[in-house]
């Protein structure tokens, strides 16, 4: 009997010192600051802005606790990084995210703003990651207009593969699936935070 | 000392014998289907080799069988061989109640004086204080045991026990009380006074939750329990990831 309770209760610490949380790191790359007298797709943009949102809340809802206070745009193109910690059910749902640009501190009056939806990006115990390249998209004629309609039904969709994670190695795969369909993070992969390391280093190049 | 000797003059028991296997036969006719003859040469020849295990063995099967009063003096000198004083006392006791008529006299002087040696070799244990049957208060958990069996009890006042020489154990026992044992060793003849004494045992007049051992027992059991749930959320939020620089969102809000 005595026995047992000890390994009963060794279990229960072992189950205990598993992680349950996950963390997606959230890479936004923002355009620099438009030089004055130039005109750029920037336009008169100071600042960005993030929103998180749980997949299952609606792009039009604001809420303090899920707004990044607004960043300063510099003259040079920088990233910043969003980490964003997730347990329970929140694991499995996805993820809203709604990059602004504005002109003002409190960001009230948006210049530029993108949408994205991804499908999941949290997995129990493992950290994962994706970079928004912004400056890019304002770069490319094709996508630097602003997005319209309702962000609901017209976010950019982000499939689950696109998410890096649970990837060892020196090399950024845009394909995070194995052929079976399951992210790597499902399927036994790194248990690492080394892919998403290499989008940190990245980011402190810009 | 004298080696005892065997009482063999039985007519019968010595013409039994005259006509009986031979020596080599005898371990084939020791058995449980031996005749008296067959009995007594291998009880002879066992004695004759010292082993007085096996001798007392076949004296008492063939006292069994024949009651012949030889065979109950042989169990009385394999008794005292064995140093079981007080059983061969006993044995020259009995054979001169139960065979007076049969004995000579030159047996029944030696029977006698068997009886006499072994009666002063016997030692004993005069237990004083032990409860009686017949007490008022009498408590029938009371147990008394000479080398772990239990001796009956009686009214007399000590109780006696009788001992052989050598290394023995007494414990009285009862309900509530605190066990009385003793331990020693005990020569040819002793006797030993010992003064039983069994202490009621303390018993809880009071609630259990007045007992601050209780409530002792109670701290330490909720800062076991405390301290294990402390451990286990400690474990539990050291084993978690931790968000590393940037802007921290909580998806949860």
């Amino acid at each position: 009997m005595g026995a047992r309770i000890v390994l009963g209760l060794l279990l229960a610490l072992a189950l205990t010192s598993c992680a349950q949380n996950a963390i997606f790191e959230l890479h936004v790359d923002l355009p620099a600051l438009a030089a004055p007298g130039t005109t750029t797709t920037v336009g008169t943009a100071r600042f960005a802005r993030v929103q998180i949102l749980p997949g299952t809340a609606s792009f039009g809802v604001e809420r303090l606790q899920w707004l990044t206070p607004a960043i300063p745009l510099t003259t040079t193109a920088h990233a910043v990084m969003v980490s964003v910690p997730a347990d329970g059910s929140e694991i499995t749902q996805g993820l809203h995210v709604k990059v602004q640009l504005c002109d003002d501190e409190p960001c009230t009056h948006v210049v530029n703003e993108r949408w994205y939806a991804f499908d999941r990006v949290f997995y129990q115990g493992r950290f994962t990651c994706y970079e928004v390249g912004y400056a890019a998209d304002l770069a490319d004629s094709t996508m630097s207009a602003p997005m319209l309609g309702d962000p609901d039904t017209s976010a950019i969709p982000v499939d689950r593969c696109a998410v890096t994670g649970c990837v060892s190695g020196n090399e950024l795969s845009l394909h995070n699936c194995s052929t079976d369909g399951r992210h790597f993070c499902e399927s036994g992969g790194s248990t690492t935070a080394a892919a998403c390391d290499l989008i940190r280093d990245r980011d402190t190049q810009l | 000392m004298k080696r005892p000797g065997l009482f063999v003059r039985s007519i019968v028991l010595g013409l039994l014998l005259a006509l009986g296997p031979s020596s080599a036969a005898l371990a084939q006719a020791c058995g449980e289907h031996a005749t008296a003859a067959e009995r007594f040469a291998c009880a002879a020849q066992a004695a004759e080799d010292g082993l007085w295990a096996d001798a007392l063995a076949q004296f008492q099967a063939l006292y069994a069988e024949t009651h012949a009063p030889s065979a109950l003096f042989n169990v009385g000198i394999a008794f005292q061989s064995l140093g079981r004083h007080r059983e061969a006392r006993d044995a020259f006791d009995q054979l001169m109640r139960e065979h007076a008529a049969d004995l000579d006299d030159e047996t029944r002087v030696e029977a006698a004086r068997q009886y006499g040696t072994e009666a002063t070799r016997v030692a004993r244990l005069r237990l004083h204080d032990v409860p009686h049957p017949s007490a008022a208060g009498w408590d029938a958990t009371l147990r008394v045991r000479l080398d772990g069996r239990t001796v009956s009890i009686g009214d007399d006042e000590p109780l006696v026990l009788e001992a052989d020489p050598g290394a023995h154990g007494v414990s009285v026992t009862q309900d509530a009380h605190e066990e009385f044992v003793w331990e020693g060793t005990l020569a040819d003849g002793q006797s030993l006074d010992l003064d039983v004494s069994m202490p009621l045992l303390p018993t809880s007049s009071h609630p259990v939750y007045e007992d601050a051992g209780f409530w002792i027992a109670i701290v330490l059991g909720a800062c076991a329990i405390a301290g294990g749930a402390v451990l286990g959320w400690w474990l539990q939020q050291d084993a978690q990831l931790d968000t590393r620089g940037g802007f921290v969102i909580p998806v949860g809000g």
